[in-house]
């Protein structure tokens, strides 16, 4: 049985491509896993710039969640925030993950503030989404449920794109489709196997072209026996899913904990 | 601006509640920390037992240490590139409070204004390239791992902050820290955070991150982080 989360991990690692330099930070588990996922089969090239490290060495998501400073030991170099906000603006990044709480029919996204009957639900900020959308190569949104809450007709509030240069997002990525925009709608470019057209329409917020599009073929066995023991072993990628989210989160406790008793005390330092 | 003509001298050890006091009414303060690490809650605290109002209050990655600040009535607008509890989720506390002024920034935005007053310029492009002026607040609070008897500031050597925090309290007029503990001579490997002469007055805290963590002493508290939401 190929879990949704796991199926969407595994369609974002094959968006990347070997030589791509990717800029990932561990507060997007899914996002981490796609990008250790891809580095571990089809991009062995792949150059990850994460907080604090130039290609961190570990494959395995739960050890940068344990520990802020799990990325230094073994990279090739290590990262500021400034470096890799350099790296950004001049250019050199190629591809970058981002979760929106709302995408729209321009595929705008909104990470800021949700209208409720209730009043405004302020959401977690921009961070560096507008900045990503119009200084990184290719900026892939994912959204762990495709539903008519989260793909709407409008986002209620616009956080990317922002600039004058009209750049959006290259794609989205759900657990049913792939998306991406032409003449200016967002479209459908690709749906799961097992979900039709129908379906895809009925859980948008917007009016799609139903036209039949490629299948996106399933986690393959080796993709997913990656995912499963070299990527993911504690299946911290339900952290972003609902639907598992307490066993994750008491992973990532036991995570913590452990982490800090093994975590090189201050006086042992070289 | 910093008064330049004066030279700077050792910090000024004192109480968490001497700390606080130099938080005064209607101050712009600027925080560091990670959304689930290192942050000077224990500050904090006393900010907010202190009664002080009409603050500006400012981080980049906010958490906990906005919560408290504005559940206390502390903050009149906060300022943020990110407001949430990480892989915890958003911040719950305050998601529906409408009664502070919110200005949202952007990443690129944010460092620009702190880099252009670390680099002496009056303002430094945005993503977008559009002029950032140069960042000035009244107080800066960070949490660090140590201090040692000339009053220079220690981190963590596998902190990923060094640089953040340097770049904020360099922004700041008075810059007041919290450490877990005071040590002298330094461990050998501790990573030189600030030296004496940057920093206004700290105090000892152990623990005073907590419930958040801290890299090399203490984990997050995740049932804590996850309880009734309004922190203590």
């Amino acid at each position: 049985m190929i879990g949704t989360m796991e199926r969407l991990t595994v369609w974002m690692a094959r968006c990347l491509r070997d030589g791509d330099v990717a800029v990932v930070g561990v507060g997007t588990p899914v996002a981490l896993a796609a990008v250790l996922l891809a580095r571990a089969t089809h991009a062995p090239r792949l150059r990850i710039m994460m907080p604090g490290a130039l290609d961190p060495v570990h494959a395995r998501v739960d050890i940068y969640l344990g520990s802020p400073a799990a990325s230094v030991a073994g990279a090739a170099a290590r990262l500021s925030r400034i470096d890799i906000l350099d790296a950004i603006a001049a250019g050199e990044v190629t591809v970058q993950f981002v979760r929106p709480a709302q995408v729209d029919a321009q595929l705008r996204l909104n990470t800021e503030l949700l209208a409720t009957p209730s009043g405004p639900l302020h959401l977690v900020g921009p961070v560096a989404l507008p900045d990503v959308v119009e200084r990184v190569g290719r900026v892939i949104a994912y959204l762990p449920n495709h539903d008519i809450t989260t793909l709407v007709a409008s986002v209620d509030a616009v956080t990317a794109p922002r600039g004058s240069t009209g750049r959006a997002v290259s794609s989205v990525v759900t657990p049913l489709a792939q998306l991406s925009l032409a003449s200016g709608r967002a479209v459908v470019t690709a749906r799961a196997a097992d979900t039709g057209m129908e379906e895809i329409r009925s859980r948008t917020g917007f009016p799609l072209d139903m036209a039949e599009r490629p299948v996106l073929a399933e986690p393959a066995a080796d993709e997913l026996a990656a995912l499963r023991t070299a990527v993911d072993p504690l299946r911290l990628i339900g952290l972003e899913d609902s639907r598992c989210r307490d066993d994750a989160r008491r992973t990532l406790a036991e995570l913590w904990a452990g982490a800090n008793t093994r975590h090189r005390p201050l006086e042992a330092a070289p | 601006m910093i008064d330049r003509t004066e030279p700077r001298t050792e910090p000024v050890r004192c109480t968490l509640d001497e700390l606080a006091a130099l938080v005064g009414e209607g101050d712009s303060v600027v925080g560091g920390g990670l959304p689930l690490w290192r942050k000077p809650l224990a500050l904090l605290r006393a900010v907010a037992r202190s009664g002080v109002r009409g603050l500006t209050y400012s981080a980049f990655l906010a958490s906990l240490d906005a919560e408290l600040l504005v559940s206390a009535g502390c903050v009149a607008q906060l300022e943020y590139g990110y407001l949430g509890r990480d892989v915890l989720g958003s911040s719950r506390p305050l998601a529906r409070r409408s009664d502070v002024v919110r200005r949202c920034r952007t990443e690129f935005e944010y460092w620009a204004a702190l880099r252009a007053r670390a680099t002496g310029v009056d303002a430094l492009p945005d993503a977008f390239g559009e002029p950032v002026p140069a960042a000035m607040y009244d107080v800066c609070v960070l949490h660090a791992s140590l201090v040692d008897a000339a009053g220079n500031v220690y981190a963590d050597p596998l902190d990923l902050m060094e640089e953040d925090d340097r770049l904020l309290a360099g922004a700041a007029r008075r810059v007041l820290v919290t450490v877990e503990r005071r040590e002298d001579p330094p461990p050998s490997g501790a990573t030189l955070l600030l030296p004496a002469g940057s920093v206004t007055a700290y105090a000892v805290a152990p623990q005073g991150a907590a419930p958040l963590g801290m890299s090399g002493a203490y984990p997050p508290d995740l049932a804590d982080l996850l309880g009734s939401g309004v922190p203590r």
